[in-house]
């Protein structure tokens, strides 16, 4: 089978969901002699990209977001022992997780998903994240983004506290800080002193690259 | 000076003239009444107002009741409630719950997976979990305010409480790889809510469901009717059968399900803010008392109680001619943190606004 229809492969079934014949197509591009980097680029990530238009069109929901997300991190799984390690300067670094309190992270992983098809370096610190790892984690990798999500109003409150230790520590304009999720605003990000607020995940991504000056 | 600026600075707001029992009753009933019925949606969230931690208010029936009594005493609310919570049943039905003082409670760890499904249990529902705590609150509830205010309890939509037994992920992402097991596992949960229900008919209150995994900011129409609908048509006409009343809450997005929530037999829907209460007014008006929707995040929680007035007005503008009655409401439960004196404007708006006869000449810019 030519690289190209294998690509084309791949991408179709990350749209149809189908995570076993993506494990079997990407193991397939391996015994190809092909640079996963390049099956990544060329099959998974378009085929994500996909996934994501048709959510923004409406024709796909969060069932099959997950469901084909699922079938992308398969296939990545397949893939990832095979990349060599590259240099990773240069590249948009995140740090991004759902805030203590809470344990909705369907936002946040498609953030995250979305950010890494875009070429970030993402450090997911998971759900239900003490609010000082935000701060700890974003030092340690000198990230530009700090994301935090939330689908509760009980705990937006978590975002305001880690901006304010950002400032405590002299470091609020080290980072750019991302604030999304149900209940979030304009006007919550406003009050707090996010420095945006999106609604969703293709554009929270648009919205980093963007002040990054990249896209 | 407007009539919103006058608000706390000199405006004499009208008492009530009957008990929220008597309003709620006869407005039911299509009757003359003083005003508009204005409930504040709180539950948990309101522990703060009695000094309590929110991990204690799951645990003591006293608590709670005590919450429903501050709140009805002092603003006047037309509705007192006990909530099962979002987690109440999945947690009887062996979910593992995070309990902490100043946060709505959550999942720790699913009851099992899509693939365990054989093993979703029955719950009884005088041992297993919260729900004997929940149980006796509504008891205390209705025997302390039930003269005076209408009580109702809230009995979750089976797919919120799919979400919260497998884990919402997995929930969503069965939908599409293990539909039979989703399938059974509702027919699980539709006997659960029906055993519970059972119960809170007997003690008289209303039943309210909300639903917020139905929401179609998360599934398709299409995944509504196979997956949560005809489970939750199940509850509704068990409901019915016993001579009982409900209403139904989607938090978010629930347009596109409004025409097949017009055939399911609700008494009323309750819409969140992201909805117009026009278009509710329209579509469901015919068929059910429609409540709404104060945005309880941005207004009620973060504004002053002059926005609140604003944002109620335009409610009771676009809501108080509805067929079938209109409560006005916050578009989902406020937060905790919610000042006083917001709950308070909230309440003044129906005694300011929704005074009748209306003068409608009031409820315009």
């Amino acid at each position: 089978m030519e690289k190209e229809k294998l690509f084309q492969e791949i991408a179709e079934n990350v749209v149809e969901m189908e995570d076993e014949i993506v494990e079997e197509l990407c193991e397939k591009s391996l015994e190809m002699g092909i640079d996963p980097v390049e099956t990544i680029n060329g099959g998974l990530i378009p085929g994500m990209d996909k996934v994501g238009q048709l959510y923004e069109d409406g024709e796909y929901f969060l069932p099959e977001v997950l469901t084909a997300s699922f079938a992308l991190n398969t296939g990545i799984d397949v893939l990832k022992p095979h990349i060599k390690q590259e240099d990773d300067g240069g590249k948009i670094k995140v740090v991004i997780g759902v805030v203590e309190g809470d344990t909705h992270d369907i936002g946040k992983n498609l953030v995250k998903i979305m950010g890494e098809s875009g070429g970030f370096q993402v450090f997911d610190l998971g759900r239900d994240v003490p609010l000082e790892e935000f701060v700890t984690v974003a030092k340690e990798n000198n990230v530009d983004f700090i994301c935090l999500s939330t689908l509760m109003t009980t705990t937006m409150g978590g975002m305001k506290t880690v901006i304010d230790m950002l400032k405590e520590q002299g470091i609020r304009d080290n980072f750019k800080v991302i604030i999304g999720g149900g209940p979030i605003s304009q006007k919550f990000a406003d009050e707090i002193g996010a420095d945006a607020y999106e609604t969703d995940a293709s554009s929270a991504v648009r919205r980093m690259k963007a002040m990054k000056g990249v896209g | 000076m407007d009539i919103i600026s006058r608000y706390l600075n000199g405006l004499e707001v009208p008492k009530d003239e009957l008990t929220s029992l008597e309003r709620t009753t006869l407005y039911g009933k299509g009757q003359a009444v003083d005003r508009i019925p204005c409930c504040l949606d709180g539950g948990e969230t309101m522990s703060y107002l009695i000094g309590a931690g929110i991990d204690e208010y799951y645990f003591s029936s006293e608590i709670m009741c005590n919450v429903e009594e501050y709140i009805h005493e002092k603003f006047g609310s037309d509705g007192a409630g006990i909530s099962t919570s979002l987690r109440g049943m999945a947690e009887a039905m062996g979910s593992e719950i995070k309990y902490t003082r100043n946060n709505v409670a959550q999942l720790k760890k699913p009851a099992l997976k899509l693939s365990e499904v054989d093993n979703a249990k029955l719950v009884d529902i005088d041992k297993d979990g919260r729900l004997p705590v929940i149980l006796d609150a509504v008891r205390k509830v209705k025997e302390r305010l039930g003269d005076k205010v209408s009580v109702s309890a809230s009995v979750t939509g089976p797919l919120s409480i799919a979400a919260m037994v497998v884990g919402t992920e997995n929930l969503l992402i069965g939908m599409i790889k293990k539909p039979q097991q989703v399938h059974q596992l509702m027919e699980v949960i539709v006997e659960n809510n029906n055993r519970l229900i059972k119960r809170l008919v007997e003690m008289g209150v209303g039943i309210g469901f909300p639903d917020p995994v139905s929401s179609t900011a998360l599934i398709s129409v299409e995944q509504y009717r196979k997956f949560s609908l005809p489970y939750f048509k199940r509850n509704v006409d068990y409901v019915k059968s016993l001579g009982g009343g409900c209403g139904l809450h989607i938090c978010g997005t629930s347009r596109k399900l409004w025409e097949d929530l017009r055939e399911t037999g609700i008494g009323a829907f309750s819409l969140d803010n992201v909805e117009d209460l026009e278009e509710a007014k329209r579509v469901l008006g015919g068929k059910m008392g429609i409540q709404g929707n104060v945005p309880p995040v941005d207004v009620m929680k973060l504004g002053t109680p002059h926005d609140v007035l604003r944002s109620a007005r335009e409610c009771i503008r676009k809501g108080w001619d509805s067929p079938n009655g209109f409560t006005l409401t916050s578009g989902c439960q406020m937060p905790a943190g919610t000042p006083e004196e917001n709950m308070q404007a909230l309440m003044d708006a129906a005694r300011i606004f929704g005074r009748y006869p209306l003068d409608k000449s009031l409820l315009e810019d």
